[in-house]
């Protein structure tokens, strides 16, 4: 049989080079019941790469439209030929390989970008199913928050902030908006309602709103929030070295302790106009350089984690507001995402590259991995939403990488589509969702959507 | 040494072979002295003349016979052997007493020797013979020619030669007997020693024989006799006659002839008669005294002795010279001469008694399989020459076909001067080796290798059998140095003039630099954004500014022209501002109050204005107009004083201004030359003034200058402080980053050149073990430099990194270098008009 799936293959006009003759004994399986061969060794040519060995497994499967796969050998990507991976290994050829596969992510392709006046700093997408109209919020540095529709129209403006937005997030399933700023506040904006979704005229979909309750408490900028919808809880990270724990609700939240102050263009400078404004729940005070990112743990909302410029990972306890464990790294940290599924936090440093940690205090290992590939600060990271293995990061260099933690290089390299080759823009922020893809912000001014087009059509077939 | 003993063995040797010399002499008279008080000593002396003769001969034979023998000791034996058997010459052993006493070993070798000895004399004393002898010339060619023989003999074998000296030593006895039956001797007397001694009878001195005498003489002269075969006469006598042809007998005659030997026969012809040579008895007795090397009698062994030189103080002596100093002190010569062979014998050049080489020990095998391996080390100046390159297919005899020329390449060679040909032959097949002709340029070729190697230079290079690794000083790689800078990271855009001025504020976020287009900038350190701007001047270059130390107040100084701002970014939170603003405000009400207390007519030093509303609106609070052009401000730690150098204001080049009572003051006098830099000490009360050659340190709180830092560099560019205040760094534009260990000297500790322009600024990170230097040459060198708390310990430099980034405009490259507070970044502000940040 397995012969016989070997003539095949190669009928189907793939490119395998059969000047490699040896051939090796493997064996498929996979998790994703849809996509299930049976489980019978095949001898295989050594020659094959990754997309050999997916057609072969969409030969067995019969599929009408080839699913591009993606092999894993003990839970490492497979990059390279077979030949190369026992040849790496020190692997005979007689021995029997066991592959698992799983499918592929493609390459994601450009699919739009959306101009904005100054630097964009930070893009949030909104994961609710179904998709929302507008499901990407975008802050820019001329201090205004945009909700952009997919086809790249401007929904809503939320222009208020002082001070460049460094960070905005979705809250409560697209009903609010977070975001956090240079002017020292975090402004909590309420989306129009659903209801302007009917109004076909474009123009007065933009929503110029300017009603947004502001909460005071950091003593610099804002650098990056987190939100969670269960409790509408919000971290922020602030450059004064806090990480502020805030509740979205108006009313809950306590009074501010510091007023938020404008100073006027035009009148006497110190004349302060200070509007309503509430106070964080708590300020968590550990850091001792500036926090340049805070998530919540993906599964326990009570649970948050930050990264500071003074190269520590801290857990929070957010019931009690108290500081659980510190992680010391060697370098400062800008950016942090978590997988929930490996129980890993990435971090994007300013040395350049990723490291993985399990915040957990009962691992040993403090460090688990370190990727390398970017070439300058990698500044924000987003999770994958098909996969518990994959993230993006977003950085300096004016990339945004797709990683497998399975893997040790990138698997893509998403460049900006305006920027010349020579003059590499940064990319400030990164999000990752499924139905709108790698979104990705930076100092070219854009929003820049990116997407493995292939996905919906793989998804259909199975 | 050897040359003088020769002649007393020569005369031992004779003495003993002819124990009574006297004895076989035919004509006594003549071998006794006729000198009536002739002495034995006489005697000793005519025999040393005769054996002065032999004494080539014997030299030669000593030569021959013993070359393994070195010549003394053999000398020695020799005399010694001589005496034991030279009973009645008593004389003689005491004449030679100071030659005996050696060792005495007698061997058969001497013995031999001697008879050999005593042959020759005979042989080589023909003159003598013919002195005394007065036989015809024919006669003594005979006897010589038969002597010769016999030496002949003796030389050709040993055998013949020993037979031959027994056959003599026999003779020797029979000729002692017949001497006494000749009866030359009269009687024999008791000598001294109780043997008998004989008196010999006294000598008649006459002339035995003539040629006159002869009446038959032949005067054909040298015409051989077969001349005249043909004629009954074989010559002609003196007188014209004649000489008929004696008869000769026929066979049978002859034959009776021989059986009936008449008196005197002798079987020979005699040349000049042709008739039958005939010898007397005497004559026979002299021939044979010949043969056997005896004295022939007429030479008088005993002659008296000429003393030319004697001891005798003569009348008239041949020479008046007194008698020189070394007759009678050891010869020095001598002593070098034999301490020249002791000291051989001592290193072992010499080997006395050694044994002799066995034959077998000659045969020497040769292993021809061996490595041909120099027998002894080469010399030290040895250089062997280059060995040749082996031969290849292209000179073999039979080369493989493709190595032999065509024909076209045959022409080519031909064609090209031989100075330029490749090589210098043509491949040649031949058949088979022996077709092969002789190699006509193999002379040639042999000559200009030689030539070759005798003009070209050979040196011999001594290879140095170092490691170079251990000749580099043992530093720690900079991987384990790490953190520090390694690439830009952000570039700060936006300035429209070459950036002289950076700082970062306190915090970490804050970046403030300011350019020639008079424009002061604040950028957000990690996204490079920017964030405030404000154009201070247009004209005016900013030439310095900096962040004023105290964390929460956010003031920056800026100089600008011959003003310094204070100014306060809108970064800050309102606590912030509200402390700055304190500050500031504080000094108006100073500045309000008129100084007239102190100096009413003096002009104040500087004039603390509010500036225009057009940068107040933007931040900028105060104003201070100074008289020069301001070209440094830099901070107290504590964020109150800070200091304006203005380089060209002579003594008031340093002031020092304090924020708190919006006061300037002068701190010196008189001005030390150029000023160029201030800066406060990290924790003590000091103030680091940079001139142009050296760097002067005052003590603020005495008011004295506590030291002077010579860096030795022609034209200082910049210094700072090591943050635990014991080193000082310092650029020059002259290259160099010198390192001044305060404790050591004034002198630098170390000096790093690095760059290939002028340094420009220097810099020491505040909290990490590093320093940098900005060139202008666009390059940033990162340096390691620990300081150890152990005064023992000097401080560990190693260089780390060369940032290159910056482009060289108008030939100024980096003008600014600044540390992060807390991290491994180093923010450079260049000629380019950006500023970078390096991680």
């Amino acid at each position: 049989m397995a012969t016989a799936i070997e003539n095949r293959t190669t009928d189907t006009g793939q490119s395998v080079s059969t000047e490699g003759t040896g051939q090796i004994k493997i064996t498929l399986t996979t998790r994703d019941e849809s996509v299930a061969v049976p489980d019978v060794p095949l001898l295989v040519p050594l020659s094959l790469k990754r997309y050999g060995l997916s057609e072969v497994v969409n030969h067995l499967l019969a599929t009408e439209k080839p699913i591009p796969f993606d092999f894993l050998i003990n839970g490492e990507l497979l990059r390279v030929s077979l030949q190369d991976y026992i040849t790496s290994k020190g692997l005979s050829s007689e021995s029997t390989i066991e592959l698992e596969y799983t499918r592929s992510i493609l390459p994601p392709t450009f699919l739009a970008s959306y101009s904005h006046p100054d630097w964009v700093s930070s893009v949030d997408i909104l994961k609710s199913s179904p998709p929302s109209k507008a499901p990407i919020v975008s802050g820019c540095y001329d201090g205004i928050v945009r909700t952009w529709s997919l086809a790249g129209q401007v929904t809503s403006e939320f222009s208020g902030h002082t001070g460049p937005v460094k960070s905005v997030k979705f809250l409560e399933d697209g009903k609010k908006i977070v975001s956090g700023s240079m002017d020292r506040s975090i402004r909590v904006w309420k989306v129009p309602g659903e209801s302007r979704d009917e109004d076909e005229d474009a123009e007065e979909t933009i929503a110029a709103v300017g009603s947004a309750r502001i909460f005071t408490g950091h003593k610099a900028a804002v650098n990056n929030v987190a939100t969670n919808s269960a409790t509408s809880r919000i971290l922020s990270a602030g450059a004064d070295c806090a990480v502020g724990l805030w509740t979205s609700s108006y009313k809950q939240a306590p009074p501010a302790t510091v007023v938020a102050s404008t100073r006027e263009a035009n009148g006497k400078r110190r004349r302060k106009v200070a509007p309503p404004s509430r106070g964080p729940i708590s300020m968590l005070e550990s850091h001792s350089g500036p926090v340049t990112g805070v998530i919540f743990d993906a599964q326990d909302p009570t649970v948050g984690y930050s990264v500071s410029l003074d190269h520590t990972i801290k857990t929070w306890d957010l019931v009690t507001s108290e500081l659980v464990d510190t992680r010391i790294t060697s370098f400062s940290l800008l950016s942090i995402a978590h997988l929930p599924r490996l129980s890993l936090l990435c971090c994007g440093s300013s040395a350049r590259h990723v490291t993985l940690h399990d915040p957990r205090t009962s691992a040993d290992e403090t460090t688990t991995r370190t990727l390398y590939g970017h070439t300058n600060f990698v500044v924000s990271i987003a999770a994958s939403p098909e996969s518990e293995y994959m993230f993006s990061t977003a950085s300096h260099d004016g990339t945004v990488r797709v990683w497998d933690v399975r893997a040790n290089k990138s698997l893509y390299v998403i460049d900006r589509d305006t920027s010349a080759a020579d003059t590499r823009t940064k990319v400030f922020g990164v999000d990752w969702s499924r139905e709108v893809g790698i979104v990705s912000a930076g100092e070219d001014k854009r929003v820049q959507v990116n997407r493995g087009t292939d996905l919906d059509t793989a998804k259909v077939s199975s | 040494m050897a040359k003088r003993k020769i002649p007393q063995k020569g005369q031992l040797s004779a003495s003993r072979s002819v124990p009574n010399p006297l004895g076989n002499t035919s004509a006594p008279a003549a071998v006794r002295s006729p000198s009536p008080d002739s002495t034995d000593d006489v005697d000793v002396d005519n025999e040393s003349s005769i054996e002065n003769l032999f004494d080539e001969e014997a030299e030669e034979a000593s030569d021959e016979e013993d070359e393994e023998d070195q010549g003394e000791d053999n000398f020695f034996n020799d005399d010694n052997d001589e005496d034991d058997e030279d009973d009645d010459e008593e004389d003689e052993n005491s004449f030679f007493g100071i030659v005996d006493g050696g060792i005495s070993d007698s061997g058969n070798e001497s013995e031999v020797e001697n008879v050999a000895d005593i042959t020759e004399i005979g042989s080589d004393d023909e003159n003598i013979i013919e002195e005394f002898d007065g036989e015809s010339d024919s006669e003594k060619e005979e006897e010589s020619a038969e002597v010769i023989k016999n030496d002949e003999i003796d030389d050709d074998s040993d055998d013949e030669f020993l037979s031959k000296s027994e056959s003599i030593a026999d003779a020797e006895s029979q000729t002692s007997v017949s001497d006494n039956d000749d009866g030359r001797i009269v009687h024999y007397t008791k000598g001294a020693d109780g043997k008998p001694r004989p008196i010999y009878r006294e000598i008649d001195p006459h002339y035995s024989s003539d040629d006159s005498d002869a009446d038959d003489y032949n005067v054909i002269g040298n015409i051989p006799l077969s001349a005249y075969d043909e004629y009954p006469h074989i010559g002609y006598d003196i007188n014209g006659k004649r000489i008929m042809r004696p008869a000769a007998g026929s066979a049978l005659d002859t034959l009776l002839d021989s059986i009936d030997v008449p008196e005197g026969w002798t079987g020979l012809v005699d040349r000049e008669s042709g008739g039958e040579l005939k010898l007397t008895k005497e004559e026979l007795e002299l021939v044979k005294k010949i043969q056997l090397g005896q004295n022939a009698g007429e030479v008088n062994p005993y002659e008296d002795t000429v003393e030319w030189f004697t001891s005798k103080t003569e009348v008239m002596p041949l020479s008046s010279a007194p008698e020189p100093k070394r007759r009678f002190v050891p010869s020095k010569h001598e002593a070098k001469r034999v301490m020249k062979i002791v000291r051989a014998i001592r290193e072992g050049r010499i080997v006395p008694n050694k044994p002799k080489a066995r034959p077998e020990d000659d045969f020497k095998s040769y292993d021809i399989w061996a490595d041909d391996l120099p027998e002894q080390a080469p010399h030290v100046m040895h250089i062997p020459a280059p060995k040749q390159a082996p031969p290849t297919n292209e000179e073999s005899y039979n080369p493989p076909e493709e190595y032999l020329p065509t024909d076209e390449e045959r022409k080519e060679w031909e064609e090209t001067d031989p100075m330029d040909r490749e090589r210098n032959f043509l491949p040649q097949k031949f058949s088979s080796l022996r077709a092969v002709k002789g190699y006509e340029n193999f002379v040639r070729e042999r000559f200009e290798r030689s030539l070759d190697l005798y003009l070209a230079p050979r040196v011999r290079r001594n290879k140095l059998n170092i490691d170079p690794d251990s000749l580099l000083p043992k530093l720690p790689s900079p991987q384990d140095l790490r953190p520090f800078p390694i690439k830009c990271s952000v570039t700060y855009t936006g300035h429209k003039g070459r950036v002289r001025a950076i700082s970062v504020d306190p915090s970490g976020l804050w970046l403030a630099t300011g350019a020639d287009d008079g424009t002061v900038r604040v950028w957000e350190v990690l996204s490079g954004r920017e964030i405030w701007s404000v154009s201070l001047d247009a004209s005016e270059p900013v030439q310095s500014l900096e962040w004023n130390p105290v964390k929460d107040c956010g003031l920056l100084a800026v100089a600008v022209g011959e003003r310094i701002y204070i100014c306060q970014p809108p970064l800050f939170d309102d606590a912030t501002e509200a402390t700055g603003q304190d500050m500031l405000a504080a000094g108006w009400g100073y500045a309000a109050q008129p100084t007239a207390t102190e100096d009413e007519n003096k002009e104040p030093l500087c004039k603390w204005i509010r500036p225009t509303s057009k940068i107040a609106n933007v931040g900028v609070d105060v104003a201070i107009v100074c008289r020069k052009t301001v070209k440094q401000v830099t901070w107290h730690r504590r964020g109150d004083y800070f200091v304006g150098v203005s380089p060209e204001g002579a003594n008031m080049a340093v002031l020092v201004h304090q924020l708190s009572k919006h006061s300037s003051q002068s701190p010196f006098r008189k001005s030390k030359g150029i000023i160029q830099r201030a800066q406060f000490h990290p924790f003590k009360p000091m103030l680091y003034v940079e001139s142009q050659r050296y760097i002067r340190i005052y003590d603020l709180s005495t008011q004295t200058l506590s030291k002077i830092l010579q860096p030795g560099a022609r034209w200082l560019s910049s210094f700072d402080i090591h943050p635990q205040g014991d080193n000082v760094i310092t650029g020059s534009y002259d290259k160099r980053l010198t390192w001044h260990d305060m404790d050591l000297s004034a002198k630098p500790y170390r000096t790093l050149r690095y760059h290939q322009r002028a340094v420009r600024d220097v810099r020491f990170h505040q909290r990490l073990p590093l320093f940098c230097s900005a060139s202008d040459d666009g390059h940033i060198n990162v340096f390691h430099g620990t300081v150890y708390d152990d005064l023992l310990k000097n401080p560990l430099l190693v260089p780390l990194k060369v940032l290159k980034g910056h482009a060289v405009v108008q030939s100024l490259g980096v003008l600014k270098v600044e540390w992060h507070p807390k991290e491994a970044w180093l923010f450079s502000a260049g000629a380019d008009s950006t500023a970078k940040l390096w991680t």
